[in-house]
């Protein structure tokens, strides 16, 4: 798969899928950072399918369904997958993130690999790239390494969130990573209630607080998100070395 | 080599005949088997719509009709005819078959013989089987069981599901699986086949534009149909003596 950093490839289009098997484990606050990690390397906010249907919990932060910015999808309808699958195919030099709720997980990548969508995606020179965040069970680490051995073609990054406790910190815990191909992984940062509940403010983008949009925020707090996203920076350099966010 | 008639037919409508009918012609032709149709579907002939430039639309109750599929299997390119029986028809064409004595020839091995009987989730259409179990003796017998509306025929009641299936010595059972509507729909649409569906072109061969999603449904169904088709006694023949040929042609 081509990268997304080559100079070479700039019109070509991304894919972003942030997966995980379980839900309330911070899934949609990484899909949140990961839309504006987009927007501040694209300059334009991607194409967001937000599968939370009807709700769309991470298109609320983005003006809602009618904002422009994306839709709610339902992976089990077949329309659906259309619009999801196919319009990422035909797009030219366009982003796009999924956001994947943990009910749709299996069905949405029973049809990834029936349809071999990897390979549609180096034809239509669209780079692919699963987040998936890891919950607190062995179940899902399981769930984890399962996919990724399933899509071998396609970037996998384990996305390991110590504030809901990390199970690959438990050292009678087989990984069965160890076995796979190598991977990626991100940690993600402590936070305090207080900086948390502002990340998690639909007014809260990451991509203008790096830009000093948030003025009005006391030094302490600005401190503390800074440090948040310096540590998630320090993670994209250790390319080869199994810690990155590389693909962002 | 010797010839195989393939008979595909059910006795009720809208249960899957023709499909099955396509996915064999597909099938044959992905495995470089040359086959020829016909379509007593007389005279809308939807097995023909597929295959405008292969399936010959005919009335079976006519003489000449018969002799064209009957009389010219020896001097036929094809070494397969696969012949869609009109909905309805399946225990009038066998009578005409057996009357004329053409399961008998078949049972004597100057040919082979198979049906694949197509049946929907309906004792009606189960009821079918014990009828044309009188003509089957000594001839390929295939139940297709067509799963396209996700029924489980019967299967929840054991004493049903054994008065039709657990009986069924001499054939052999394959499961039509569910494809998606939608991509079924948009096959039907494009008038093309399944193989060209999943290769993304028009029925005058020119490149076209099939949504990838629906694509990729239909190379998954055809792969799980290939399976099955694959390990049919009937399928094996065709396909040994189909490399039996080629090995000989390459020796000379």
């Amino acid at each position: 798969m081509a990268d997304a950093h080559d100079p070479s490839s700039v019109r070509r289009s991304s894919a972003t899928f942030v997966v995980s098997d379980c839900d309330r484990n911070g899934k949609t606050l990484f899909s949140k950072l990961a839309v504006d990690t987009l927007t501040l390397r694209t300059g334009r906010v991607p194409h967001i399918f937000d599968t939370d249907d009807p709700a769309g919990d991470l298109l609320n932060h983005y003006g809602g369904p009618d904002a422009g910015v994306g839709q709610i999808v339902s992976p089990t309808k077949t329309a659906d997958q259309l619009k999801i699958f196919d319009g990422m195919l035909e797009a030219d030099g366009r982003h796009f993130l999924v956001d994947l709720c943990a009910r749709h997980y299996q069905k949405f990548f029973d049809i990834y690999r029936d349809t071999d969508f990897q390979a549609g995606a180096d034809d239509a020179q669209l780079d692919t790239a699963i987040f998936f965040v890891l919950d607190r069970t062995e179940a899902s680490l399981q769930s984890a390494a399962s996919l990724r051995q399933s899509l071998p073609d396609t970037h996998f990054v384990l996305v390991r969130n110590p504030a809901i406790g990390d199970i690959l910190s438990d050292p009678a815990i087989d990984d069965p990573f160890k076995i796979l191909r190598p991977h990626r992984t991100i940690t993600l940062p402590d936070l305090s209630g207080e900086a948390l509940g502002m990340l998690e403010h639909p007014d809260f983008h990451f991509d203008r607080f790096a830009t000093d949009a948030y003025d009005q925020f006391p030094f302490e707090l600005k401190a503390e998100l800074w440090a948040f996203l310096e540590a998630l920076y320090e993670q994209r350099s250790a390319v080869g070395e199994g810690g990155t966010a590389h693909p962002l | 080599m010797k010839h195989t008639v393939i008979l595909v037919g059910a006795d009720k409508g809208g249960v899957g005949k023709t499909t099955v009918s396509r996915a064999m012609l597909d099938f044959l032709e992905r495995q470089n088997v040359q086959a020829r149709a016909f379509d007593t579907e007389n005279p809308r002939g939807t097995l023909h719509r597929f295959y405008p430039g292969r399936a010959e639309i005919i009335d079976l109750a006519n003489v000449a009709d018969q002799m064209r599929i009957l009389d010219t299997m020896d001097s036929a390119p094809e070494t397969v005819t696969v012949v869609d029986l009109k909905a309805g028809n399946l225990s009038t064409a066998l009578r005409i078959f057996e009357d004329i004595g053409v399961l008998q020839a078949a049972r004597d091995g100057e040919f082979d013989m198979a049906l694949i009987h197509v049946v929907g989730p309906s004792i009606a259409s189960l009821e079918e089987m014990n009828e044309v179990a009188k003509y089957t003796n000594g001839l390929g017998y295939v139940v297709a069981r067509n799963f396209i509306n996700e029924t489980n025929f019967f299967e929840w009641d054991e004493a049903t599901y054994s008065k039709y299936f657990a009986r069924l010595s001499n054939a052999r059972e394959i499961e039509v699986p569910k494809l998606n509507e939608m991509a079924y729909e948009q096959v039907d649409l494009a008038g093309v086949t399944f193989s060209d569906f999943v290769a993304n072109k028009s029925s005058d061969g020119e490149p076209a534009k099939f949504s990838f999603v629906l694509r990729g449904y239909v190379r998954k169904w055809m792969a799980d149909i290939d399976k099955q088709f694959g390990e049919l006694k009937m399928v094996k023949n065709i396909l040994a003596a189909k490399r039996a040929a080629s090995s000989g042609k390459a020796g000379k």
